[in-house]
């Protein structure tokens, strides 16, 4: 299945409230932060939280990262490497050597737990200066490597010095500078789009909104969000709407069809249809396919996870009808 | 926080004494601007006025640079590199080859002329699409260079763009934001406006201008040349933190070292999150606000 992580959800692994509550947010892509929202005082206990929180938040049918210490990198990837871990967020990263470092780590604590070598990915985050001078590099540093953000963010906007929430435009080569770099790469590029914003709140349903439409016309299928009031809207938004279904398969169709007949260029409903958009309902289709996968594989976790613990309250589950 | 309090830089003609308004428009910086006139008869006679003139504007409370020109690099540090310079704007640069000559030629000067050795420092300004290309290795070329200066005029010239000055659309973000980040990168500040009102050289629309000015910061730029003395104010109040930001940065600090206390370091206020690089950034930005105060008060002590 294509990877399907349209909401990744940060989730502070000292705080028993959010951690208790994770899985019942329908997000596909739960973070344990061992990094920013654990103070320097609470790292080692967090760490040591790592191994039985996995399963606590996995319930919801959600995949598992980790987002570990850039100056603890040995500590945390021992405590956290554990099955369950698809993803390791790797902040701050600032040359390729820094990716390499975690990718043999990583090779070595798989062997060693019966993980299968290469399966954990590492998502480098861009968040300085010279890690958008350095994206190429830090792209091409591992196989590792799948997918990975522009360089928007509050620590490069602290490295310049800068307040995050201008109300203009003022990231243009921070974000596309890095994205470049990752399409040169071959790595999936999920930075990009410019959403206003001058709250910096990080809660509005509306932005959140506002955000899944940007990232969907672009063509980027993941994001990462702060607060579970924008699971809902990036789950739904991110995936196809019906419309959009229905409209990749009359172009297949009529593509189809118009290569049985020797022609490669259509005009329907004053559009044209030809080997791009063909291409384009392709993909769509497929993501359509993956997201409905993911949303009934969620669906199904939370019923059993439900089941077994009986009459709880009932969490909602978004789940998108397709 | 930026290493260095530069806000404003302005541009003035050499003359000797320098112009009473140079002295007196408050800026942090300024910088000596040769003219087109290079002829020897000018140098042989402006020589022995130029160190005194600098001393004494030196002594007015900015920061002395003089601009080079890559055409008559050596005569224009011959003539102008004297003590009391803080530094020199390589205009229009291509090459880190280029920066490692001119620091080597100031090696020289500061033996021969007794400034201290590698004190003079450089503001390389990017003025071509080549040179925005090898900002990063530019950006890294010595030990002396200080700034990467988004030399806005040359670049309209050099990408042959016509000169619309309209605040949304400025052509140059992308190259301006590649020479803020490439010199970010390599540890030194930039200087530019994120607005093509720099090529106009005149005296600018007050509220335009600080509109420019308050982008220009949140981009990142820590200061931008003045072609007019009308810009300083501006300048000087625009590329530092608010008061209503060092108000609030001290609410951040306040509720971050109270969730410390609780053993949160993600912690909720006004609908935002302060996490840790939320709170450094207060850190950063009080002590700013600070440094910008305590140069306010040494121009304010020189001046009188």
């Amino acid at each position: 299945m294509t990877r399907v992580n349209r909401s990744v959800m940060f989730v502070p692994i000292n705080n028993p409230r959010f951690v208790d509550k994770a899985w019942t947010r329908g997000s596909d892509a739960i973070i344990l932060d061992l990094e920013d929202s654990v103070p320097m005082s609470e790292k080692e206990k967090a760490r040591a939280l790592v191994r039985e929180t996995i399963p606590k938040v996995a319930r919801s049918g959600a995949v598992i990262f980790v987002r570990i210490n850039k100056e603890f990198i040995k500590a945390d990837l021992e405590a956290a490497i554990w099955p369950g871990i698809s993803r390791v967020i790797l902040p701050k990263a600032q040359t390729a050597d820094d990716v390499r470092l975690v990718d043999a780590l990583l090779t070595s604590l798989e062997k060693e737990r019966g993980i299968e070598v290469g399966a954990v990915e590492i998502f480098p985050l861009v968040e300085s200066a010279l890690a958008v001078a350095n994206s190429y590099a830090i792209a091409t540093s591992s196989p590792r490597v799948k997918v990975m953000p522009d360089g928007w963010g509050y620590d490069t906007s602290l490295d310049l010095e800068i307040e995050m929430f201008a109300g203009f435009d003022q990231y243009v080569y921070i974000r596309e500078e890095p994205t470049l770099a990752e399409i040169a790469a071959g790595v999936e590029a999920m930075g990009g789009p410019y959403i206003p914003g001058t709250t910096g709140k990080v809660d509005q349903k509306e932005e959140g909104k506002a955000l899944a439409t940007a990232l969907h016309d672009a063509h980027i299928h993941e994001s990462i969000i702060l607060h579970p009031a924008l699971v809902e809207p990036l789950v739904a938004g991110l995936a196809p709407t019906t419309k959009e279904i229905d409209w990749a398969r009359k172009v297949l169709d009529i593509y189809e069809r118009l290569q049985q007949e020797g022609e490669s260029v259509a005009e329907v409903d004053g559009k044209v249809i030809d080997i791009y958009e063909y291409r384009n309902a392709h993909e769509l289709l497929e993501w359509a396919a993956s997201c409905a996968a993911k949303d009934r594989h969620k669906a199904r976790a939370v019923a059993k996870a439900q089941s077994e613990q009986g009459s709880a309250s009932s969490p909602s589950v978004n789940s998108k009808q397709t | 926080m930026p290493k260095y309090i530069r806000r404003s830089l302005l541009t003035v003609p050499m003359s000797s004494p320098l112009p009473e308004w140079a002295l007196k428009a408050g800026s942090d910086v300024v910088i000596l601007d040769l003219g087109p006139d290079t002829t020897q008869e000018r140098q042989n006679s402006s020589q022995s006025q130029i160190a005194p003139a600098i001393r004494a504007a030196a002594e007015a409370g900015a920061e002395m640079f003089v601009r080079i020109r890559p055409e008559s690099a050596w005569a224009d540090l011959e003539l102008t590199v004297w003590p009391g310079l803080t530094g020199i704007v390589l205009a229009r640069v291509q090459s880190p080859e280029e920066v490692t000559e001119a620091s080597q030629q100031l090696t020289k000067l500061e033996q021969h002329r007794g400034i201290p050795k590698g004190s003079l420092q450089i503001d390389a300004e990017i003025g071509s699409a080549m040179g925005a290309l090898n900002s990063l290795d530019i950006a890294r070329s010595s030990p002396r260079l200080c700034a990467l200066t988004a030399g806005e005029t040359s670049l309209y010239q050099n990408l042959q763009l016509a000169p619309e000055a309209a605040l949304d659309q400025d052509p140059l973000r992308f190259i301006k934001g590649q020479i803020l980040v490439n010199a970010r990168a390599a540890g030194l500040q930039a200087q530019g406006m994120s607005y093509p009102l720099s090529i106009t050289l005149a005296k600018a629309d007050e509220t335009q201008l600080k509109q420019a000015v308050h982008r220009a910061r949140d981009t990142g730029f820590k200061g931008a040349v003045c072609p007019h003395a009308s810009w300083v104010k501006i300048c000087n109040e625009g590329f530092r933190p608010s008061q209503d930001e060092l108000a609030y940065y001290v609410k951040v600090k306040e509720v971050f070292e109270d969730g410390l206390r609780r053993g949160l370091a993600s912690v909720p206020l006004e609908g935002r999150m302060v996490d840790v690089p939320v709170y450094r950034r207060a850190q950063v930005f009080l002590e700013w606000g600070e440094a910008c105060a305590r140069r306010d008060k040494e121009k304010w002590r020189a001046a009188s």
